[in-house]
């Protein structure tokens, strides 16, 4: 009777611990649902593409990814007073690009997109690889300027190489996992020695 | 200017990722540490786990503060945030001894099972012994510095945000092992004499100063990005240069001088040269405190009912009455526009509430707490109007006492979903609501018990099924007090209260299979004894335990059927809204000559949720026993095998559905505004069906549905991993015997993956 105690009590504490588990869930789920948003077309400039001064300002183009690919792209503008080269940040910034025979894609660039707040981002979906024409006019108060330029945008990355970490992520718990199994029964067989 | 400034403190880039991990992190160190103070106050102090926060704090800053953003802009700026990588985090976080707490601070199985096995084999302790010797730190950390400052990695850095994160992630950790024999943290055991730490350092600094002489005195700007970027600063590039090198100097100077003074002091003030304790704050021997009055760190299981405010409501008497009256008025107004409203899906609220919400939020909350959703069933009302009014006093026939009616409505359910599109019906929706209000009135009207829930709710079933996984279950909170019990209330229930309909006697409940989480039992315990309790999810399914009402798993072919059917069921069911599918249906139709996709339908829905799972799983027991040479029968070896299936099969559900709920979210508002239109009622305003298509392809959804696909299948295999080595004995390979079903689950994983990747048809639906 006392060693069915004794087991019980095992078992009990056993469960016990078990039910420990549920915070360190929640934040792994936390951890996950993190994650899983993966690596938005980060809005933080990138390089450069052409900076020009036009009317009041001087205008610079950041590009993202490098190199750009089909697909989603970052395009960033910082706006610079030509006199001082203070930032502007009171003007209103659209984004333009266009393709030859292709569809034209049109957005405003907003700063609230940006990581960095000097920036004004756009984010958008380039669709087809090739050569862009791409256009900015930033517009503040009566002033209106605008600057054009050419871009050249790479074939996508392979669609499974987007998902690499996730398709990984079994393959790799997996081999940890035999790896785990295999010292265990190591241990266990040198104990046993 | 002070917008300026502004927009630089408003530059923050708090990755959510970063800080989840970083929240994880504390909070197992701060669990571990809280134990390891109580046994070593002295060892671990508070100004351990001060300093660990404030490395942790210092990473934080490097990361996702402004400096961040602006590194890219300014080359000073980005030799901040390296120096905080480097010579700050580093430190401070070793500083907090952080091995023993961030160990003790796991769960126990975890450590015991999972780190346990690595971190006694003898491979890594080799590895770790090697890599922690000072001369690789110190040559590790300084080949790491020059190597990210030659122009092409430091470009290649600045141009991509991925080589970015790996120089980041280089920088710390190396400085990491650099700072490791200089702090020592406890338990590592000292590699040099002490005072060779002191030249250590002395050769840090000099390869230091070289670095930072190089930037400073180059006549030229090294790294070309920081000449065309726009110059946010009066610094020119150059200038910049200048003063980046000058920071690195004097702080880095700093960082190692400081140190090495201090280490020099102790040196001389020992007499023996042996590390005291001014960096490493660590205890001398013998004045631990008498472990033997140490308080109890057990804890007991989580319980949501003792939680202040939700377990308040959930044990208030009337509330599961007042969430079903809420679910009940929803099925009223799902039954009213769905026989009166518009009759396409998605403008209706028959087509948008059921389909789109109501699954996504079920899975959900089966996913993050339990069956919520039978707690707030709103066929309550007819069962209860049924035993009222009839006289419900027969038993159920002993002969349909199983699953297997219930089996048998799921099969037509989701023959019907897919042959009637039942999603973009209203009216269709409407009768089935109508239908399940008759037939449980019907039911329970002239049968004891919960005779509906238990035997034929095709919802049910699916509820109990993928509760199985769930983290919550109404549980007995303390097995001793059960044992003096002699009236057992919680199956039998008093005057006032009744107990458990479903027959599950609390002592011998096992999971949540037919749980309603009605709460009666909770109600009816005179000693307060039953919760709802935390545990590890699935982690129910591993053994095969006598379960009340139920017995074992392994003895009960109908459950196993359930089961399997709503496993091939997920995957039949998202395949089914595949683009590539029904151009594959078309093509078949041609090819037969026939003039409706009906018998087409019929014929490949047989042949995947019937006549394929069969064939598959049979395949899989019979091999699984010729492999694993056991006596068991195939049929008890499906049904101990099946239960491993549940994790795959939910999170394949969780995937469709969480997806149709995240794209098609908003279709309820204009629903509603056409809905309350139609009444005469201008309260809404028009139906804005632009909200339709409000939701865009959110580019981070893939990505979570194969997650969610990613941990249902691991999770897969390792329940039929255990469940497989319940089997062993000496003359039993438990491996061989899983071989068949993880390959099984191999497949339907594939299986989920392509189907993720497919374009969706959404037939019926507006929303792309």
């Amino acid at each position: 009777m006392p060693d069915m105690k004794v087991e019980k009590a095992k078992k009990k504490e056993k469960r016990q611990k078990d039910e420990e588990f549920l915070p360190l869930l929640l934040f792994f789920a936390f951890f996950v649902f993190s994650f899983a948003q993966g690596y938005p077309a980060h809005a933080d400039g990138g390089i450069v593409l052409m900076q020009r001064s036009s009317g009041p300002f001087v205008i610079t183009v950041f590009t993202a990814p490098t190199p750009l690919r089909a697909g989603p792209a970052d395009i960033d503008i910082m706006i610079q007073d030509s006199k001082n080269h203070h930032p502007v940040l009171d003007a209103r910034v659209t984004v333009a690009l266009s393709r030859e025979g292709g569809e034209a894609i049109e957005a405003e660039a907003r700063r609230e997109q940006s990581k960095n707040k000097l920036l004004y981002a756009s984010l958008l979906t380039l669709p087809e690889p090739g050569q862009w024409e791409i256009e900015v006019t930033v517009v503040r108060y009566s002033e209106e300027t605008r600057i054009s330029g050419v871009m050249m945008v790479a074939p996508p990355p392979p669609f499974l190489l987007a998902y690499w970490w996730i398709l990984a992520l079994p393959p790799v718990t997996i081999g940890l996992f035999v790896i785990n199994q295999w010292l265990k029964r190591r241990l266990k067989a040198g104990w046993k020695k | 200017m002070n917008h300026f400034i502004e927009a630089i403190y408003q530059s923050w880039n708090v990755d959510r990722g970063v800080v989840a991990f970083l929240l994880l992190i504390a909070w197992t160190y701060t669990r571990g540490w809280r134990r390891l103070h109580l046994q070593s106050p002295q060892r671990f102090g508070v100004v351990r786990l001060l300093c660990f926060f404030a490395g942790l704090t210092a990473f934080f800053l490097a990361v996702a503060s402004p400096l961040d953003a602006f590194a890219g802009l300014l080359l000073i700026v980005h030799m901040t945030q390296h120096l905080l990588l480097t010579m700050v985090a580093p430190p401070l976080i070793l500083l907090g001894a952080p091995y023993l707490p961030l160990l003790r601070g796991l769960p126990p199985k975890v450590l015991k099972h999972g780190a346990g096995p690595f971190l006694a084999g003898p491979a890594l302790q080799r590895f770790g012994r090697l890599v922690t010797h000072p001369a690789v730190c110190w040559i590790a950390f300084a080949l790491t510095i020059v190597l990210w400052h030659i122009p092409l990695f430091y470009e290649l850095a600045l141009r991509s945000e991925f080589w970015h994160e790996v120089e980041h992630l280089s920088f710390f950790g190396s400085a990491i092992l650099f700072w490791w024999p200089v702090i020592q943290p406890y338990p590592g055991d000292q590699r040099w004499p002490r005072w060779t730490m002191i030249l250590y350092l002395l050769l840090a600094d000099l390869q230091n100063t070289a670095l930072s002489a190089l930037l400073s005195f180059y006549e030229r700007v090294i790294y070309p990005t920081y000449a065309s970027v726009p110059r946010i600063s009066e610094l020119t590039a150059l200038e910049d240069q200048i003063a980046a090198g000058a920071l690195m100097w004097v702080f880095g100077s700093l960082a190692y001088l400081i140190p090495a003074g201090l280490l020099t002091i102790e040196v001389l003030s020992s007499r023996q040269g042996v590390r005291p304790s001014s960096l490493s704050f660590q205890t001398p021997v013998g004045k631990s405190r008498d472990m033997s009055h140490r308080p109890s760190l057990r804890r007991k299981a989580w319980d949501l009912l003792s939680t202040p405010l939700v377990g308040a409501v959930l044990r208030w008497r009337h509330f599961r009455r007042a969430a079903q009256a809420v679910m009940f008025l929803l099925a009223m107004i799902v039954i009213a526009d769905g026989l009166f409203g518009h009759q396409m899906g998605s403008m209706n609220l028959a087509g948008v509430l059921p389909w789109t919400h109501w699954r996504g939020l079920v899975v959900i909350a089966l996913l993050a707490g339990g069956n919520f959703f039978c707690m707030a069933c709103p066929f309550m009302f007819a069962r209860d109007l049924g035993r009222q009014i009839m006289p419900a006093r027969w038993n159920w026939p002993r002969q349909v006492r199983s699953k297997w009616f219930a089996v048998g409505l799921l099969a037509i359910y989701l023959w019907a979903y897919e042959a009637f599109d039942l999603w973009d019906s209203p009216w269709w929706t409407a009768w089935i609501v109508i239908g399940y209000f008759v037939s449980s009135f019907v039911i329970d009207g002239l049968f004891k018990g919960a005779s509906f829930c238990k035997y034929v709710c095709p919802i049910g079933q699916f509820n109990f099924v993928q509760s199985l996984i769930s983290p919550l279950e109404v549980k007995v909170r303390d097995p001793d007090r059960c044992r003096t019990c002699t009236t057992y209330e919680c199956i039998r229930g008093d005057s006032v209260q009744r107990g458990c309909e479903l027959q599950l006697f609390q002592p011998k409940k096992e999971g949540n299979m037919d749980c309603t989480f009605c709460l009666d039992c909770v109600h009816a315990c005179p000693h307060n004894n039953v919760g709802i309790l935390a545990f590890v999810p699935a982690s129910q399914l591993i053994h095969d335990r006598y379960r009340s009402s139920m017995g074992r798993f392994s003895q009960r072919p109908d459950i196993a059927a359930l089961i399997l059917l709503l496993v091939f069921g997920a995957f039949v069911n998202a395949a089914g809204m595949l683009k590539p599918v029904a151009t594959w249906e078309e093509t078949l139709r041609d090819w037969f000559n026939l003039s409706s996709l009906k018998p087409i339908e019929i014929i490949l829905f047989v042949i995947s949720l019937l006549v394929l799972p069969l064939f598959l799983v049979s395949l899989c027991g019979t091999l699984s026993r010729a492999l694993g040479r056991i006596q068991v029968g195939s049929r008890d070896l499906i049904c101990s095998f099946a239960v491993a299936f549940v994790p795959l099969g939910f999170s394949m559900w969780l995937a469709h559905l969480v997806f149709h709920l995240l794209t098609g979210g908003y279709a309820v508002v204009p629903a509603t505004q056409r809905a309350v239109g139609d009444m005469g009622i201008g309260l809404l305003g028009k139906p804005d069906w632009s909200l339709l298509s409000a939701l865009p392809l959110l580019d981070w959804l893939t990505s979570l549905q194969i997650l969610f696909l990613d941990f249902g299948f691991l999770l897969t295999l390792y329940t039929g991993w255990r469940i497989a080595q319940r089997f062993q004995s000496p003359g039993t390979r438990a491996f061989r015997l899983f071989v068949p079903w993880a390959l099984l689950a191999i497949g339907l994983y594939i299986v989920g993956v392509w189907i993720i990747f497919q374009p969706m048809q959404m037939r019926g639906m507006m929303v792309h």
